[in-house]
């Protein structure tokens, strides 16, 4: 054991045994001189109690609903690098925390790919980092089993999915922003916005939508899955994708498939998109919750969409389950 | 919450105790798929990760502080951008909250986040473990912890940083060296000043002192 204590200074020592029981790699017979050694060496007994106190930290219940909300978030940010410039203006905490994560993995090639953004350069590419192609063709999702029933979607879904479709067709796409943070919401325009490139995008992504739409009143529950999640892959910013969240949640709850419902709702509900829908995700997320037997959330979640939304066509049905809850 | 089908079975079963151990983490295949821009292996990834790396952010910040979502939201983004040159040194978890780490000790830096020792606006209670600790003894802790993070506030960067890897993520001087790529001495330094400035201000703090009476027997 080298190391060298001294009760007057007491912050000379090295640890070794420290080391080997933080570590997790400590017998029991370093147990026992461990617990000798930091009554006499204080150090060793700051780092102990220092560490102790901070792996008490735990998780809160409802921790599954942020990192949801968290990873959506995330996600859509990372696709909008992806598909706009990079802006010229950015937010300093922003490329430097990708500074501090290159700097974890640590290597000269790290370095040089964060180095356009160093400079500065405006251009159409977003960095080395951020270029990473999103695969336009991925593997088919998994198919589901086949709901038993369908439930046509209210009248106000095809409203909205037009409207948002003729908003979009308006301005230019609008982008969710991540999260109420004002200094996260995008720039109006991109930088060099390339008007033809846009208008595919978005056609390609109405058609999905249309078509997937088109699936889930005919009944084709697996074709209109599949097309949802293809819009959610390739076009995951766009407002269809984003309404796709609810439509999509909607069939794999009548499916059984509660849990990967109530991702969808979340993402819906985190993603920082205007809440034309927020109405029917809170009810879909509600029933997902109740599915799976989650009362202390799904109660929640009722008086979350009482509060927000105290006019829906959801509220009476909302009222009744939270006098059950009771 | 349901774990993709990503997850590659055979990186489980395949000699888990006989190799290294980030050879056994049932991440990596999904890390791999992420790192080549799928976006379910993304979703899968941050889905499993976003727990540690949440609380990795609450104990940088303090639970109730209110960007800490915004900054794990920050750090979700900073890993999935590093995620495509991490080299499988650690296991995919480690990497993921020393991701979340570093982004919140930035944010505490550009946040402003800077609590004077004696302001007490951190006292609302932490989430904690279920823990078989009295109330006292966790106040104790919790009085530590916001000391803690007022040094940090107080330190230069690569100080801080040292004194947050090894109290907040419980690494040892070895593994702090390995991972940061520096001698194990210079950990030794950083740490020793730290724990100089960290020990003065505990003295000094009359709350923990009268708290640490009362706990006496």
């Amino acid at each position: 054991m080298s190391h060298t204590t001294s009760s007057t200074e007491g912050l000379e020592c090295k640890g070794e045994l420290l080391n080997r029981v933080l570590g997790g790699i400590g017998s029991s017979v370093d147990q026992r001189a461990f617990d000798v050694h930091i009554t006499r060496c204080e150090s060793c007994r700051l780092s102990h109690q220092l560490c102790g106190d901070f792996e008490r930290i735990g998780a809160a219940s409802d921790d599954s609903v942020r990192i949801s909300r968290i990873a959506a978030a995330a996600l859509v940010r990372r696709q909008r690098e992806a598909i706009m410039p990079f802006p010229a203006k950015q937010r300093k905490l922003a490329w430097r925390v990708t500074l501090a994560a290159l700097a974890i993995a640590g290597s000269a090639a790290a370095a040089a790919a964060t180095y356009p953004w160093l400079k500065g350069e405006a251009s159409h590419k977003t960095g080395d980092l951020v270029s990473v192609s999103v695969p336009v063709h991925t593997k088919p999702a998994p198919s589901l089993t086949e709901p038993e029933s369908t439930t046509e979607l209210d009248q106000n879904e095809s409203e909205q999915q037009s409207d948002e479709s003729e908003r979009s067709e308006a301005e230019p796409p609008q982008l969710p922003p991540a999260t109420n943070n004002s200094a996260r919401a995008p720039e109006a325009h991109a930088r060099n916005p390339q008007p033809s490139a846009v208008q595919d995008v978005k056609a390609t992504a109405q058609s999905l939508f249309r078509e997937a739409n088109q699936a889930r009143r005919s009944g084709d529950m697996a074709r209109a899955v599949k097309l949802y999640q293809q819009l959610q892959r390739q076009f995951a910013t766009t407002p269809e994708a984003q309404l796709s969240f609810v439509s999509l949640g909607r069939l794999l709850l009548e499916s059984g498939s509660s849990a990967a419902a109530l991702s969808q709702f979340d993402r819906y509900l985190g993603s920082g998109s205007t809440k034309s829908l927020a109405a029917e995700a809170l009810y879909g997320r509600g029933r997902a919750l109740k599915a799976l037997g989650r009362q202390g959330d799904e109660a929640e979640n009722w008086q979350r969409l009482l509060s927000s939304y105290p006019k829906s066509p959801y509220s009476g049905e909302a009222r009744a389950r939270l006098q059950t809850l009771r | 919450m349901e774990l993709s089908i990503l997850t590659d079975p055979l990186e489980r079963s395949v000699g888990e105790n006989t190799l290294p151990a980030w050879r056994g983490d049932h991440l990596r295949a999904v890390a791999q798929k992420a790192a080549e821009g799928n976006q379910e292996a993304l979703q899968t990834l941050l889905m499993e990760v976003g727990g540690p790396m949440l609380r990795t952010v609450r104990k940088v910040l303090g639970a109730h502080h209110p960007h800490v979502e915004d900054v794990a939201q920050d750090a979700a983004l900073g890993l999935v951008r590093a995620i495509q040159i991490f080299r499988g040194e650690c296991s995919v978890q480690h990497f993921s909250v020393r991701v979340a780490l570093r982004t919140a000790l930035l944010a505490r830096r550009h946040l402003n986040v800077r609590t004077k020792v004696g302001d007490f606006s951190e006292s609302e209670a932490e989430i904690l473990d279920d823990t078989e600790d009295s109330p006292l003894d966790n106040l104790i802790s919790q009085e530590r912890r916001r000391i803690l993070r007022s040094v940090l506030d107080q330190l230069a960067p690569p100080i801080a940083e040292a004194v947050a890897l090894h109290f907040m993520l419980g690494m040892t001087v070895p593994e702090i060296a390995e991972s940061e790529g520096l001698s194990a001495n210079t950990v030794w330094s950083r740490l020793r000043l730290g724990k100089r400035a960290l020990r003065r201000i505990l003295a000094e703090d009359g709350r923990l002192a009268d708290l640490q009476k009362r706990a006496e027997p």
